[in-house]
């Protein structure tokens, strides 16, 4: 795209840019820890997660006060003003997966042991899988601007929801089956409505991207 | 530069081993011009008072305005925005009925003693109308005026200083090829660039910059605005503007002033996010003014 007359004003739209990339890759790598310290009893790795959290709300803090400024100081008109808002909507989005990693990383220490060989575990596996990869597509789409990309990570949500779906059905069975690890079961089932939250934000991520680039924001069960 | 003056960073560093480093180079000064280094201060003010006869424009005017930063003056019609920049280079001086109380010191020194040079002092203190005022000579020669009026200048070295004061003013590549034209063949946005160019070519330190903008289309605003933001490197810059999101796109920091009185002076951001006068607040949202 061409520059702007003001340099200064390219630099900052940049900058904000920059900062939100990070941001999500900051997010990205809490889900992923969150999850190793989930399935490994990793209780370092969930200390760790629980301590960058409070950089994930700084940050976040951080890319929203620079946008203020730069609506303040530009008054941004069409894409400019789109790219802001997009921003400022999806740094929330991005603040809220930490809070959903660190929920995880709570309950990793919760969890006396992760016990792989359960009915729900496959499932558990192929929906942090799942999440994260959308997490990380709709992050792609953001910086490269690919609706095609957000549409089909919108769609895929619904394979999300089934996984999410699945895990609580077994993890149920597995309640009334041995009733004595009841906590360790409504934990895999937090942990599973964890990724599939986030998974809704990476949704909100992709329709952002439609919105920064089309201008409309897709209502939610358009493509569903 | 000090510690903690731009450019600013912004590192983050997460235990996992992420790291964000955002490298912040565009300008955040949230500071008040109040908490900035005594030496980062150009021209400070201090209990200025002006009076047309018995009438009171400017009423005990306090400000530290501060070196190599842009800052803006804003406020409605005949709040003294115009009289206060005009204090700093004595223009007032040449009004009849003028007295003017407290001080003004430029670098560290008064700018009313006995032995200042006037015509000294408007070299150092440099200025730009609202209304663009070449002289009525070639675009060669109004750049060259104040250097010839310094003294004997070497022709070599009068090209070399009409050349960089024209690029300095982002207008060289637009009139290398006729510097021997009339500078009123000019457009008015290049002739305000030429007129800029003329007063950077005596170095100043500061340079006053009254309603530069205001009689030019919104294209040669946004070269003026991007001119500005260029010379801040080496200029000490205050901008009267009527246009308020002028003065948040140039400035650094912005002081608002109402019937005379500085009702709030800080950072640019602060002003235009978060003013701390209602009387600002209500002036910046366009509640009145």
């Amino acid at each position: 795209m061409q520059k702007h007359i003001s340099g200064a004003f390219d630099t900052e739209l940049e900058e904000l840019k920059t900062t939100f990339t990070e941001l999500g890759g900051l997010a990205e790598r809490q889900v992923a820890d969150a999850m190793t310290a989930f399935f490994t009893n990793d209780s370092e790795l969930a200390t760790t997660v629980k301590s960058t959290e409070l950089q994930i709300n700084r940050h976040a803090l951080e890319l929203d006060k620079r946008a203020e400024f730069v609506i303040a100081r530009r008054q941004p008109a069409a894409t400019d003003l789109r790219l802001l808002v997009s921003i400022l909507k999806s740094s929330t989005d991005l603040e809220r997966v930490g809070d959903e990693a660190e929920r995880i990383a709570k309950l990793a220490d919760r969890l006396s042991v992760y016990d792989s060989n359960r009915p729900y575990h496959d499932y558990l596996q192929e929906l942090s899988n799942g999440t994260s990869i959308a997490l990380r597509e709709s992050l792609d789409c953001f910086a490269r601007l690919d609706v095609e990309q957000a549409l089909q990570t919108i769609a895929g949500d619904r394979e999300i929801d089934s996984l999410y779906d699945s895990v609580v059905k077994h993890a149920t069975k597995e309640m009334k089956k041995v009733p004595k690890k009841v906590t360790n079961s409504l934990a895999i089932i937090w942990v599973a409505r964890s990724l599939e939250r986030i998974s809704d934000h990476a949704k909100n991520i992709c329709q952002t991207v439609v919105y920064l680039v089309h201008g409309q924001m897709i209502i939610h069960n358009l493509f569903e | 530069m000090t510690e903690n003056s731009l450019p600013s960073e912004s590192v983050i560093a997460s235990p996992s081993g992420v790291k964000l480093a955002a490298k912040l180079v565009s300008s955040t000064d949230t500071r008040s011009p109040s908490e900035l280094p005594a030496d980062d201060v150009c021209l400070k003010v201090s209990d200025l008072a002006l009076f047309y006869g018995s009438n009171q424009s400017l009423n005990e005017i306090n400000m530290r305005i501060p070196r190599q930063r842009v800052t803006a003056v804003i406020g409605p019609s005949g709040c003294g925005k115009s009289t206060l920049i005009r204090c700093f280079n004595r223009m007032n001086d040449l009004i009849d009925g003028v007295s003017i109380t407290g001080r003004i010191e430029l670098n560290g020194l008064e700018i009313h003693n006995q032995d200042v040079d006037v015509a000294q002092l408007r070299r150092q203190v440099g200025m730009v109308f609202q209304r663009p005022n070449p002289f009525p000579k070639s675009i060669y020669e109004n750049v060259a005026y104040g250097l010839r009026l310094a003294g004997k200048v070497p022709k070599s070295e009068l090209d070399d200083r009409v050349e960089w004061g024209l690029k300095s003013a982002a207008l060289w590549d637009e009139v290398h090829d006729r510097l021997n034209d009339s500078a009123l063949g000019l457009s008015g946005g290049q002739q305000q660039r030429l007129v800029i160019a003329r007063a950077i070519a005596v170095e100043p330190s500061v340079l006053l910059l009254d309603e530069p903008a205001s009689a030019l289309d919104p294209i040669s605003t946004l070269k003026i605005e991007e001119l500005i933001a260029d010379l801040k490197t080496r200029y000490t810059i205050v901008i009267v503007t009527h246009n308020m999101q002028q003065a948040a796109r140039v400035s650094d920091f912005t002081a608002f002033l109402y019937l005379g009185e500085l009702i709030e002076y800080d950072a640019t951001l602060k002003i235009f996010t978060n003013p701390s006068e209602r009387k600002t607040e209500d002036y910046v949202t366009g509640r009145y003014g």
